[in-house]
């Protein structure tokens, strides 16, 4: 077999081990978490609550309801919403990936571009007057929560200056302080990371040799500095797609996004073990596809990196 | 590569965004805003404000509340009751569904049966075991033709009821009580209840569209009997948390926010009371603090002493704005004013409680641990400070205040997990019988205090025989009074509902017990401003 093939194999079979120990780590977590999704303010009494809990099976023996929930994974089908029995949550999945995805790659695409844009040019100007003034903007980006983010955002150019709509989903114009937001972030990181590997970078022989042939620095920085420099935004490029696609609790709140984010906090408030468990696994899927795409670039940009290291 | 992932987002967004806007024509729509989900639109299993709204909008019962409050008939023509008032018989108007099929006494039967139906799920099943046999059948005692429900031709239902109840048609009002239609469930045998996608309703307005996390959008039933008294095309339930709802109605872009589906955003109260936008309307509901009575530390002279000393002049000026009604006594005055209760006197309560303890040969130290637990929010918060500092003035206890994540609140005032929790009532339907059999059981699963009073239980029981309002208010009153004697909760406020409503839309009204009116309301047709 090739050691490609072998490789994407090996990947797949260690994908299927990952998702079933997540699964088996949500279950026991979520069931043992106190309160009962049925109960409300309205006070459900003690006998119509029996009734709802056989009747989702909540009072089946634990290894009934595991066993259960495994198979819902493997049929990718993972029944009703307890909270919204008329949804499931497959199509909660179904409808709000896209929406959150698509506002995540338009993050992607802003924080990428400008995050290098700003490492390279702070990488440049080391210790000079550039490099202070957009660490002090990355840190400041790192650093501000984006609930504040984005109802400064949301305020000064949807409400004060009418810029753009205010909330909700529809045209591209919605989707611009969201995707901002998100970015600002991931953004900050990337800029704060490429400019410490090019520092490190630049102090590699091969640089100098570089120089020394006499090469322009666009030149230089292109085959010679960032290619080299990247290694450490790929691995960290893993986890903020994830998070990105799948949406964010804050800003799909600030911004009445009908996206996924939200439903990561609400199905644990509400003790929604269907859209738990199902959100759970999915995240993880998610997580799992991108982080093995991007381990495939790191074979392909660092020769170093065999695929036969991988196994 | 840039262009490449350019390309893949540009197609990605047509894909998403292609997705109709389904009121896109706004000037026709009301928007109401909503800070959560609508669970569900089946009448058998609404049970949170947002989701009986909704299905206040799509459905109708066999009454339904007049404008002046009163109760007049709606999908029937009229009805008898039986001389030992347990036999109604109604008389159903010529109806249809929204999709044109004709509405018979069998959706009346089918739904209620479904409801008292053990593999139905609902959490609503035990409003209706006052059919008779209601009980029986739901436990699979009796069989389910036992049930006290006939249907006597297409048009004529009969309900026998489990006892004589005078609320009956006030009952009928509410949600459990609509019909689903029978038809639409044979066709869809794999239908557990009623789904989003465009289900028949009989109510004013028909389903339109729904998207999980954005709300939903009705239109005008035209099928509907009394279409006449509609005049808004579109309603649209539009899912935002409350201070971007609050920014979206400032922008035009909603019609009404605030109470009943959402809040507005506490900060922002005192500015839009200056500028005198917000709409207030009374609302049958009360906040209280329940006591936990099978506690030893807390029997009826304690409660008393802390009934006393809590300051609800002071909750109600300073941490609600003076938009509320201070409580000193359990039913809100909209539903049953005049009754003389004895009212809470702070320099009264040290006393009081020193001679509880000397009564009962009580330690102080016994209330060291003595806690108060609450779901936290911006305004339970700040009035469980209030109420720690009132017992520290008055009784030199140092009251623990706990906040609680609201399962693990539930899960805990239900096991009797608490000393003292804040909580609160609102009504379903216009009668006393609402508030009084909360604790009319312990197990009923609304007490939650442990308290039960057999006097008090026989009071309600004898209450249901009579049919005079004034005599039954007069009862009813009488079994509010026990529980003011008894204070098995300590009432605090009763609540007014806050809302902001555009000026274009006309005539929109809010019922006490939280459900937006669309019945005579206009829309004009002019550019968005506030009021």
């Amino acid at each position: 077999m090739k050691p490609f093939c072998r490789l994407i194999l090996t990947r797949f079979a260690i994908a299927i081990v990952t998702i079933f120990c997540v699964a088996t780590v949500t279950f026991f977590l979520m069931k043992s978490i106190p309160g009962d999704p049925f109960q409300d303010e309205k006070g459900v009494p003690e006998e119509c609550l029996k009734h709802l809990r056989q009747y989702w099976g909540l009072e089946d023996p634990l290894s009934v309801q595991y066993l259960r929930f495994v198979k819902s994974i493997f049929c990718f089908d993972f029944g009703p919403s307890l909270k919204y029995p008329a949804v499931t949550v497959n199509d909660i999945i179904h409808q709000g990936f896209p929406i959150s995805a698509l506002l995540g790659l338009e993050a992607l695409l802003i924080a990428i571009p400008f995050g290098m844009l700003l490492g390279i040019i702070s990488a440049m100007n080391h210790r000079k007057f550039k490099d202070s003034l957009f660490r002090f903007i990355s840190v400041l980006g790192v650093s501000t929560p984006s609930f504040v983010i984005a109802t400064l955002l949301q305020f000064v150019f949807a409400f004060y200056l009418s810029l753009f709509p205010v909330a909700r989903f529809g045209t591209f114009w919605h989707t611009v302080l969201p995707s901002v937001t998100l970015a600002i972030g991931p953004m900050a990181m990337i800029s704060r990371l490429l400019r410490a590997s090019m520092l490190d970078v630049f102090n590699q022989q091969y640089v100098f040799t570089a120089y020394a042939k006499g090469l322009s620095s666009g030149q230089i920085i292109r085959v010679h500095i960032l290619k080299n420099a990247i290694l450490p935004i790929l691995s960290y490029l893993g986890p903020v797609t994830t998070n990105v696609l799948v949406g964010s609790f804050v800003v799909e709140r600030v911004f009445a996004i009908p996206g996924l984010g939200s439903w990561f906090v609400m199905g644990v408030l509400n003790r929604d073990y269907p859209v738990i468990g199902g959100l759970t696994c999915f995240y993880s899927m998610v997580l799992i596809t991108i982080h093995s795409i991007l381990d495939l670039f790191h074979v392909f940009l660092d020769p170093r990196v065999k695929i036969d290291a991988t196994r | 590569m840039l262009l490449r992932f350019v390309g893949l987002l540009s197609c990605l967004f047509c894909l998403v965004s292609c997705q109709k806007n389904e009121e896109a024509n706004s000037s026709k729509v009301v928007r109401i805003s909503s800070n959560d989900d609508i669970p569900s639109i089946d009448p058998r299993r609404a049970r949170s404000l947002a989701s009986v709204n909704a299905v206040h909008f799509l459905f109708e019962g066999l009454t339904r509340k007049a404008t002046d409050g009163s109760i007049e008939c709606a999908a029937c023509d009229n009805f008898q009751v039986s001389d030992d008032k347990t036999l109604y018989t109604f008389h159903l108007k010529k109806l249809f569904w929204s999709d044109g099929t004709p509405l018979s006494a069998h959706d009346f039967a089918y739904s209620w049966k479904m409801t008292l139906d053990p593999t139905f799920k609902t959490a609503n099943a035990h409003e209706l075991f006052v059919i008779q046999h209601g009980k029986d059948c739901w436990e699979k005692k009796l069989p389910a033709e036992q049930l006290g429900i006939r249907v006597i031709d297409e048009q004529t239902l009969e309900v026998k009821l489990e006892k004589p109840l005078s609320y009956f048609p006030e009952l009928l009002t509410c949600h459990f009580f609509y019909p689903v239609s029978k038809k639409w469930f044979s066709t869809h045998p794999e239908a557990k209840e009623l789904s989003f996608d465009k289900p028949p309703s009989n109510g004013p307005f028909k389903m339109k569209s729904h998207r999980t996390g954005e709300g939903i959008v009705l239109e005008k039933n035209r099928h509907y009997w009394d279409k006449e008294s509609f005049h808004i095309d579109s309603v649209a339930i539009v899912v935002a948390e409350d201070s971007t709802a609050l920014c979206l109605f400032e922008k035009g872009e909603l019609d009404w926010t605030g109470s009943p589906i959402s809040t507005l955003p506490p900060d922002a109260v005192a500015h839009l009371k200056e500028q005198k936008k917000i709409n207030f309307c009374p609302c049958a509901g009360t906040s209280f603090i329940r006591v936990n009575c099978t506690k030893a530390i807390l029997p009826q002279q304690v409660r008393k002493a802390f009934f006393y000393a809590i300051d609800r002049q002071g909750i109600v000026e300073h941490v609600l704005h003076g938009d509320h009604l201070v409580a000193q006594k359990f039913i809100p005055p909209c539903m049953l004013p005049n009754v003389s209760c004895e009212q809470g006197q702070i320099p009264q309560a040290s006393a009081l409680f020193e001679k509880a303890l000397g009564d009962l040969n009580l330690e102080k130290g016994a209330f060291a641990n003595l806690s108060l637990i609450f779901i936290p929010c911006d305004v339970t918060q700040k009035m469980a400070q209030v109420v720690q500092q009132n017992f520290k003035d008055a009784f030199n206890i140092d009251l623990k205040v706990e906040a609680c994540e609201s399962k693990i609140f539930y899960e805990r005032i239900q096991k009797l997990n608490y000393d003292l929790a804040l909580g609160s009532w609102v009504a379903d339907f216009n009668d006393p019988i609402n508030f009084l059999n909360v604790f009319k059981e312990k197990n009923n699963g609304t007490n939650n205090t442990g308290w039960e009073n057999e006097p008090y239980k026989a009071l309600l029981e004898r209450s249901s025989y009579i049919s005079d309002r004034e005599e039954r208010n007069q009862l009813l009153a009488n079994g509010e009074k026990i529980i003011m004697e008894e204070y098995p909760i300590l009432p605090i406020y009763h609540y007014t509902f806050k809302y902001l409503q555009q000026g274009r839309v006309k005539g929109m009204r809010l019922s006490s017990f939280g459900t937006i009116e669309l019945r005579g309301a206009v829309l004009l047709q002019q550019k968005t401003t506030g009021t």
